[in-house]
């Protein structure tokens, strides 16, 4: 796999921070050895982190040094103190009552899981987040935008958060042409189609986690090339949920695959509404006495609506 | 004139160029409205993992354009090394100032290990380790590195984290010090292992003595071993240089 187009910011700060998808940290890297334009960015970006990986070096180094002579300090001192104690323990004493034996505390300590529905149910509600805002389709966004003579139509995804890191990109478009697919993030391409005679697309990568795309179609007829939507319309838009909560979620499904209030929930914090009243659905048709949860899909569905 | 053209990235050429002083402060403004884009990526990356606020972000893009403005001025008058890459040069800028703020936030982040005890250290002179600067200066270390024995090299690298605790490893291949497959190589491990262990960087002891089947003691005490040996070779270094410059 070769990088076709130049590195982003945002791909040098998830490759130092470790967020970048695994498949594609050699590509990068490999891009980084051969492009001059890339090589210098990186180069000028990162070499504030010089100096820092030598402070590091050494602090850690004099840190440690000093930290292990004050364990050693630490374990002398704590030697006399247990000596002193069993002296003072051991000595023959009738006037030290018997104690009781208790068992140890039983762990009441709740699962993660338990505590994500717990604070969920307690809150009543579960907010958007805002990953969610930054993709809303506004009402008058809704009926603007293509033109009644544009060759395409219908573009999806569009408003919507998605856990898949390879969306499906879909349109109308009519007979005899071809459509070339350029996402962008932050302004930046990400990644651009070949000329597809259908009217679906699917990226050969996954997308980076955790950003807002938008999305444009490049529509050759016989006559003419148009862009869609032009412009001043808004181009589609769609997130991909962050690592973390991508995570948290593929956990979830894993550990606990029937539990579908936990489903939901985490659903609805990763901003995924559809999948998050399907799931609380699920779980009051099963559960049909229990308002809390309720309360909690009645409030997700209330995003669109807002 | 062309020497200082080809040390810059083309974009600062309208500066560089400027017959006055209107047409130099037009080519700045141009850059630094370029540099607010550039420097609001940085920026809206930290903002989408919640690590900063609207507020700092303002902060950053507010002290972002502060030094530029200085920066250029001194490009504009040949008092200031050359910019490869412009806006490397801003992402950096925005990057150092992110980092900045986390630690002015979190000076408890900066390690454990690292300032939390900074007051009570000795008042020592920094190793040469410490004095990393430069390219040349990492490229020496790297150089160093790779003369290690295997296990020193595993035990060193793979925990190798910078005073925010984050992977440093990387930097070796964002600053074109080693290729992917040098670092692959120090480590003696496929590529493809390299890039699936990548994100989990830096590994604790207990998962790098389970990887050279170890146990944790001996993987501290190889990086220790490694660490002084790479100090000394450090320190010597200095000294040549040191005696390079006296005699020459």
């Amino acid at each position: 796999m070769t990088l076709e187009m130049h590195v982003s910011i945002e791909d040098l700060l998830r490759f130092r921070d470790g967020g970048l998808p695994a498949e594609e940290v050699v590509p990068l890297s490999r891009h980084l050895a051969t492009c001059a334009a890339c090589a210098a960015l990186a180069q000028e970006m990162f070499a504030g982190d010089i100096e820092r990986l030598g402070r590091a070096l050494g602090e850690r180094e004099l840190a440690r040094s000093r930290r292990m002579t004050r364990i050693v300090f630490a374990a002398a001192a704590a030697a006399i103190l247990i000596v002193i104690a069993l002296a003072v323990v051991l000595r023959p004493s009738k006037s030290i009552p018997p104690v009781a034996h208790r068992p140890p505390p039983r762990s009441t300590t709740p699962s993660r899981w338990d505590a994500v529905k717990t604070e969920a149910l307690r809150a009543g509600f579960i907010a958007a987040p805002a990953v969610v805002d930054s993709v809303r389709i506004l009402p008058s966004e809704q009926v603007r935008g293509l033109d009644s003579d544009e060759p395409a139509t219908a573009l999806q995804p569009n408003g919507v958060v998605l856990d898949d890191a390879r969306p499906r990109f879909r349109w109308h478009v009519k007979g005899g042409t071809t459509a070339t697919v350029s996402v962008f993030a932050d302004g930046n391409l990400v990644i651009r189609s070949p000329a597809v005679r259908g009217s679906e697309w699917t990226p050969e990568r996954d997308l980076p986690r955790g950003a807002v795309y938008q999305w444009q179609l490049e529509v050759k007829t016989r006559k003419k090339t148009y862009t869609v939507p032009a412009a001043p319309a808004r181009p589609p838009s769609f997130a991909i949920v962050d690592e973390e909560s991508h995570r948290r979620l593929a956990d979830a499904r894993r550990e606990a695959p029937g539990d579908h209030l936990l489903l939901g929930i985490l659903a609805a914090h990763a901003g995924l509404q559809a999948e998050a009243v399907e799931e609380l659905d699920r779980y009051s048709a099963a559960h049909p006495g229990d308002a809390a949860a309720r309360a909690l899909e009645a409030s997700v569905r209330h995003w669109t609506v807002r | 004139m062309t020497e200082i053209l080809q040390a810059n990235d083309r974009a600062l050429h309208p500066l560089l160029e400027a017959a006055d002083e209107n047409a130099a402060e037009r080519a700045m403004e141009t850059l630094i409205a370029r540099a607010e884009g550039v420097a609001g990526q940085v920026v809206a990356y930290y903002r989408r993992r919640s690590l900063i606020g609207p507020d700092d972000a303002d902060e950053i893009l507010s002290a972002v354009r502060n030094r530029l403005f200085l920066k250029l001025r001194r490009v504009r008058g040949a008092a200031s090394q050359g910019i490869a890459s412009f806006d490397g040069y801003v992402a950096g800028v925005a990057y150092n100032a992110v980092n900045d703020l986390f630690r002015q936030r979190h000076p408890d982040r900066r390690t454990v290990e690292a300032t939390a005890e900074a007051n009570d250290l000795p008042d020592t002179a920094p190793t040469p380790l410490v004095r990393l600067e430069q390219r040349a200066d990492v490229r020496q270390l790297w150089r160093e590195i790779q003369l290690l024995r295997p296990h020193q090299r595993a035990a060193l690298l793979l925990n190798l984290r910078g005073d925010d605790g984050r992977n440093m490893v990387g930097l070796f291949v964002l600053i074109g010090i080693a290729s992917i497959e040098d670092v692959a190589e120090a480590l003696a491990m496929p590529i493809e292992e390299l890039a699936s262990l990548w994100n989990d960087l830096p590994l604790d002891d207990l998962g790098i003595a389970a990887r050279l089947g170890l146990t944790r003691q001996q993987v501290i005490n190889l990086r220790r071993s490694a660490r002084d040996r790479l100090e000394r070779r450090m320190r010597l270094r200095v000294v040549d240089n040191n005696a390079g410059i006296r005699t020459s």
